[in-house]
């Protein structure tokens, strides 16, 4: 069953004179607690794409579907409300807030939607993703490994329909970065968590239930499609 | 190659980062500008009221009073003087106690005579007058261009007549000059009120009395020049004082220095409060941009600039603001200057004198200094990687605990202002200077509309000269000037719009008291150190009024109560006289002079100081019963050599604090007064009073009646009748209480008119042209009430409208404030934003972020006007007697509507970034 979809969706810059096509008219499914793999050269679109999935920035073109209607159409609040209820993202700069603790910003999510922290899920998630030494510290006082997995863990936190990740493992040593990405695949399987997840390294991309390859803001390869 | 200076990287800097140097520039400027008005508002004042005495007393610092033995030589070669001055009075006119002079040069320079109408006589037979000394001549009609003949007498001369051309009315001065001196014998302390040219010859026979006037050299006192051996006689030296307009035979420099503060003490405190609080704004604006610059410090540290040149580089920045704004912000504060001088011309000139600037610089450099000193000094210390890493922000942070349940935004933003406390003070100081001008201007409100609600007489009358006081102990003298007669009151009261007089007068009976003397009346004495003598001050219950020792003369040993034989022997006279008194009478008791005041009671509220009986005005009006005024007075020496005197009522008195405690055990309500009232004029051939056929006759020769009324009511405590407040032992009536009594009288001393509403301009001046006219020809001074409240009325309107402005300005910069404190924060939180925003915070979540920070320094500048509020009252109680709660409720709501306003400022700055997209937000960095 398909949970999100795009439609002719394009992203273009434009810089004085020159137009960039950072997303060119791609329309894409994906299926609900499926795990798919976003990879390409540095510049091709993926974080752009991963973006306009998940509501994060306007499309120049183009819909994004989710539960029958475009996302790009729901008033702002409603936007919020999915975004913390639905999605979850994480970023390739991690993105914490400065001045909260990491314990904060994992609740962060959950305390904007004024609900109660489920203890037990949180305690799974701080504990495989190894930061319960950290969760007190500032931002400023993590490296940044520890600063990833605590935005993966905000991520996380509120249990979200799709979990989107710009590159989770980027910033991991191999160990580490193996470790997080059976805890996604934990998440995707046991809590039917659909995945989508840039990355660059291929080892991550194998474990995919399908790969999306883009180069030059287009879909160049979709093993997902190829397959079916 | 060209070497690259810190100030062109300073210079570098400004320009690629106007923005952000907006706000420190604005702070900066404000510093200037407020130092530059302040300065100029506060010499304005003080030169305003330099020449405001000036026109009273000119501008010299010494007068010396007719002292022919000391020539100008002598004067000039002590040392103290810079100039001399001569002021010739020539002679009195026409007999009477206006005189006629001339200035030197020098003097006429010093004197500062001005005219209201004509000018200044220019050659001989012409006159420059005082209006007052014109009225006092009966000349009340004297236009400039008059041709007037005068009786002059020079001192030791006999009369002439001369005929002079009035050319100018003079600004009244003589007044002011000669008042220390009232007690000269026979004119040799008057001035001049009536000028003629220098030239005008003398008169023919007598010397004319010359005083001197000078100016010190810098820094010379009265204290020395009276100290000094030569000059050690000039016992009639005198200091004049520019700061009160007046002429004081002692040295009062350091009252002058407390008055001057007081003058200049409203732009002291705003102006010290506004400079304080731009240097918070500057303050926290400097750290704000240091803030922001943070990654650009670090990377500086990390290439090598040391603490001092990251110190020079930013404060540079500051100084070079500083400078810029110099001319802008002075002009500026000029341009208020003259502003507030138009609104009040005569409390403040316009002076724009260049030294002036040395102050105003001083001022600025010293609050850029101060205020850029704190932050710029955290900025350069901070280490090199730390500063990437927020280390101030890390070492404050170990003290979180991690919340099992919080409200996201509110944390972050108490986090925000708990890590960055600065930040935000400065517009908290800003709403506590606007809430703390807010409560002056309530007070000052409260203040006016209370002062409107008291019952006024529109116009006044007092006597120039005490018609109530007599030199004689038993016979009251008539008086060569009466004060107002029943004639001139019944003018008076049937004025337009007149609804009631309150006449007041004082007059003096003898009364008959037993021989073995109560104890209320007796004198008692007090030790009093003064200039190493050790004196004995007699105290009785009229205050010293009455000298009562005579009574005992005969009884007591002369060594212990009347240390000093001049008293003794006087005492002894008095005694002789009472004797003397009895027999014309027929008295055997003791006779005792009584002061009896004769007053309209119908205004006067004593109903707190009934001690016993009632007051029943029949029986006051028809003579049956009469007031007694009988106060416990208590008595000690002061700490400079006086008497210390008070009257209580008996509960108030602590025995242990007084030396002296005087109780009524002789007066009650019943008890008959036996009276008499010698009047009359003093005869020409009473020439002593040691003489008992002269004393016969002469109390012979006198008016006499004699009256016996009952006491009504027994009176204590403190009180007022018409303008003034009696002290010691009175007995107390009504006009028509004193006509049934038959009691003499020198006519009324002071008179108060009440008027039915407020009358029409046409009204008031006839009012006031015929008030003046009666009262001139009973050498009364007249007030006109009604004039001075309504120049209090314009001069209160200026100052609340100056007030009110200053609040709507206050108000508006403090909204600016916390607007462009916030949305500086949101600009460069906006990747914050962003991340909130993608972890689904909504826009109104967003705003709380920001609400909060602008609601507690709001709260935090009500808390802080409050306590200044609370402060005042403690150590400024005369101005700020009460503490008006509802006052502080619509403080705290300006406070809530500040807040309001200001949130509505973020708000729309919140919604230009939130309608970029989350992407954008967080790519903004
Ligand atoms: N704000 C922008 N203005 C102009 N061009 C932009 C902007 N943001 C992205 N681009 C361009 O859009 C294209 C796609 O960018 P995107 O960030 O999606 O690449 P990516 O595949 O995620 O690269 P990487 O692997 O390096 O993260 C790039 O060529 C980039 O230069
Ligand atoms: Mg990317």
């Amino acid at each position: 069953m398909e949970i999100i979809r795009s439609e002719s969706l394009s992203k273009v810059y434009r810089t004085g004179e020159n137009k960039v096509y950072a997303l060119n008219n791609v329309s894409l499914s994906i299926e609900q607690g499926s795990f798919t793999a976003i990879t390409g050269p540095s510049g091709s679109g993926k974080s752009t794409l991963l973006h306009l999935l998940s509501g994060l920035d306007h499309p120049t073109d183009g819909k994004v579907i989710y539960q029958d209607a475009d996302l790009y159409k729901y008033k702002d609040n409603q936007l919020a409300v999915l975004r913390r209820r639905r999605f979850g993202f994480v970023f390739q700069s991690y993105n914490l807030v400065r001045e909260l603790t990491g314990w904060e910003n994992i609740l962060l999510p959950v305390m904007l939607d004024n609900r109660k922290a489920d203890e037990e899920h949180l305690n799974r998630i701080i504990d495989l993703l190894g930061i319960r030494d950290r969760l007190s510290h500032l931002p400023g006082a993590m490296s940044g490994g520890q600063q990833q997995r605590i935005s993966i863990a905000r991520a996380l936190a509120n249990k979200p329909a799709i979990l989107f990740a710009d590159e989770p493992t980027g910033n991991l040593d191999g160990k580490s970065g193996r470790e997080v990405l059976t805890l996604l695949r934990q998440v995707n399987r046991e809590l039917g968590i659909t995945l989508v997840l840039v990355t660059h390294d291929l080892n991550v991309a194998e474990q995919a239930d399908r790969i999306i390859q883009l180069e030059d803001g287009k879909i160049a390869r979709d093993s997902g499609v190829m397959q079916a | 190659m060209k070497r690259l200076t810190m100030n062109q990287v300073a210079k570098a800097n400004l320009k690629h980062n106007k923005k952000a140097y907006f706000s420190l520039a604005i702070g900066i400027f404000l510093a200037v500008y407020l130092a530059c008005t302040a300065v100029l508002c506060i010499y304005g004042t003080l030169e305003a009221n330099n020449e405001k005495a000036a026109r009273k007393v000119g501008w010299g610092d010494t007068t010396l009073l007719d002292e022919p033995n000391v020539t100008d030589d002598q004067l000039r070669s002590s040392g103290y003087f810079d100039q001399i001055g001569r002021i010739y009075v020539t002679a009195s006119v026409n007999d009477s106690e206006v005189f006629i002079g001339r200035y030197d040069e020098t003097a006429n320079d010093l004197m500062y005579r001005r005219c209201t109408v004509g000018r200044l006589p220019e050659k001989p037979g012409e006159i420059a007058a005082e209006r007052s000394a014109l009225d006092k001549l009966e000349l009340e009609d004297a236009n400039v261009g008059d041709i007037v003949t005068f009786t002059l007498k020079a001192f030791g001369g006999t009369p002439e007549k001369r005929t002079f051309t009035l050319v100018g009315i003079l600004t009244e001065q003589t007044s002011y000059m000669e008042h220390t001196w009232s007690f000269f014998p026979e004119g040799t302390g008057a001035f001049p009120a009536i000028l003629t040219h220098y030239d005008e010859p003398g008169c023919q026979y007598g010397t004319p009395v010359v005083h001197r006037i000078m100016t010190n050299r810098p820094g010379v006192t009265l204290t020395e020049i009276q100290a000094d051996e030569i000059l050690y006689q000039l016992g009639t030296a005198a200091q004049i004082s520019r700061v009160s307009g007046n002429v004081m035979p002692y040295d009062n420099r350091v009252n002058d220095i407390k008055e001057q503060i007081n003058q200049v003490v409203l732009y002291l405190i705003l102006g010290s409060a506004l400079l304080l609080s731009t240097c918070v704004a500057i303050s926290s604006s400097m750290e704000s941009m240091l803030a922001q610059k943070t990654e650009d410090i670090g990377m500086l540290r990390a290439v090598g600039a040391t603490k001092k040149q990251i110190k020079r580089l930013f404060g540079r920045d500051a100084w070079i603001l500083t400078l810029t704004a110099l001319p802008v912000g002075a002009i500026l504060g000029c341009l208020t200057a003259w502003i507030i001088s138009c609104l009040m011309p005569n409390e403040l000139i316009f002076l724009p004198t260049p030294w002036l600037l040395i102050p105003v610089v001083l001022i600025s450099f010293l609050c850029v200094f101060l205020s850029s000193m704190l932050p710029l000094r955290r900025a350069s210390r901070q280490l090199p990687m730390g500063i990437l890493r927020d280390t101030n922000t890390l070492r404050k942070a170990k003290k979180f605990r991690n919340h099992k349940q919080f409200k996201a935004t509110q944390l972050i933003a108490a986090r925000q202002f708990y890590l960055h406390p600065m930040r935000q003070t400065g517009s908290a100081c800003m709403i506590a200077l606007m809430l703390f001008v807010a409560i002056l201007l309530g007070e000052m409100l409260i203040s006016t509309a209370a002062s409107t609600i008291s019952n006024q007489a529109a116009f006044t009358l007092t006597s120039r000269q005490d018609v109530g006081y007599t030199l004689e102990p038993f016979v009251h003298l008539k008086s060569p000037i009466s004060g107002l007669t029943q004639n001139d009151l019944n003018q008076l009261r049937t004025l337009p719009t007149v609804r009631s007089t309150g006449s007041r007068l004082e007059t003096q009976a003898l009364l008959l008291v037993p021989e073995e003397l109560p104890s209320y009346l007796k004198t008692h004495y007090i030790a009093i150190q003064a200039d190493a003598h050790n004196r004995n001050m007699p105290v009785n219950p009229t205050a010293g009024a009455i000298d009562t020792r005579y009574l005992v003369v005969e009884k007591e040993e002369p060594v212990h109560t009347f240390p000093e034989s001049l008293s003794y022997d006087s005492a002894m006279i008095t005694a002789k006289q009472m004797h003397v008194l009895q027999s014309v009478l027929g008295v055997h008791q003791n006779i005792m002079p009584i002061r009896i005041i004769v007053a309209t009671l119908d205004e006067v509220d004593f109903s707190k100081n009934i001690v016993d009986g009632e007051i029943d005005f029949d029986a006051l009006d028809s003579g049956e019963e009469i007031l007694v005024y009988a106060p416990n007075v208590v008595a000690k020496p002061s700490n400079h050599g006086m008497l210390e005197t008070n009257q209580y009522f008996d509960d108030e008195i602590d025995p242990a604090a007084w030396d002296v405690v005087i109780m009524n055990d002789y007066f009650y309500v019943g008890q008959e007064l036996n009276m008499y009232q010698l009047f009359g004029e003093q005869p020409d051939w009473f020439d002593t009073r040691d003489n008992e056929g002269q004393l016969q006759r002469f109390y012979s020769e006198m008016d006499t009646v004699s009256f016996s009324p009952k006491v009504g009511a027994v009176l204590k405590g403190v009180f007022r009748i018409g303008n003034t407040r009696p002290f010691g032992m009175y007995l107390i009536t009504t006009e028509k209480g004193a006509k049934a009594l038959g009691l003499m009288d020198n006519g009324a001393a002071s008179v108060s008119i009440y008027l039915e509403g407020d009358p029409d301009i046409d009204t008031e001046e006839l009012l006031n042209d015929t008030i003046k006219r009666i009262g001139l020809r009973r050498n009364m001074t007249v007030v006109n009430q009604l004039a001075i409240n309504r120049e209090d009325k314009e001069y209160q309107t200026r100052i609340l409208m100056l007030f009110g402005g200053m609040v709507i300005l206050f108000f508006a910069v403090a909204v600016s404030m916390q607007v462009t404190n916030a949305s500086r924060r949101i600009r460069a939180d906006e990747r914050m934003v962003g991340t909130l925003r993608a972890v689904g915070a909504d826009e109104n979540a967003l705003l709380s972020c920001y609400r909060l920070p602008i609601i507690i320094s709001s709260l935090f500048g009500f808390v802080l006007a409050a306590i200044f509020y609370l402060l005042m009252m403690v150590f400024y109680p005369i101005a700020f007697p009460e503490w008006h709660i509802w006052l502080l409720a619509i403080v705290l709501m300006m406070a809530g509507l500040n807040a309001l306003c200001s949130i509505i400022g973020v708000r729309g700055q919140l919604h230009r970034v939130v309608n970029k997209s989350i992407i954008e937000n967080i790519r903004e960095l």
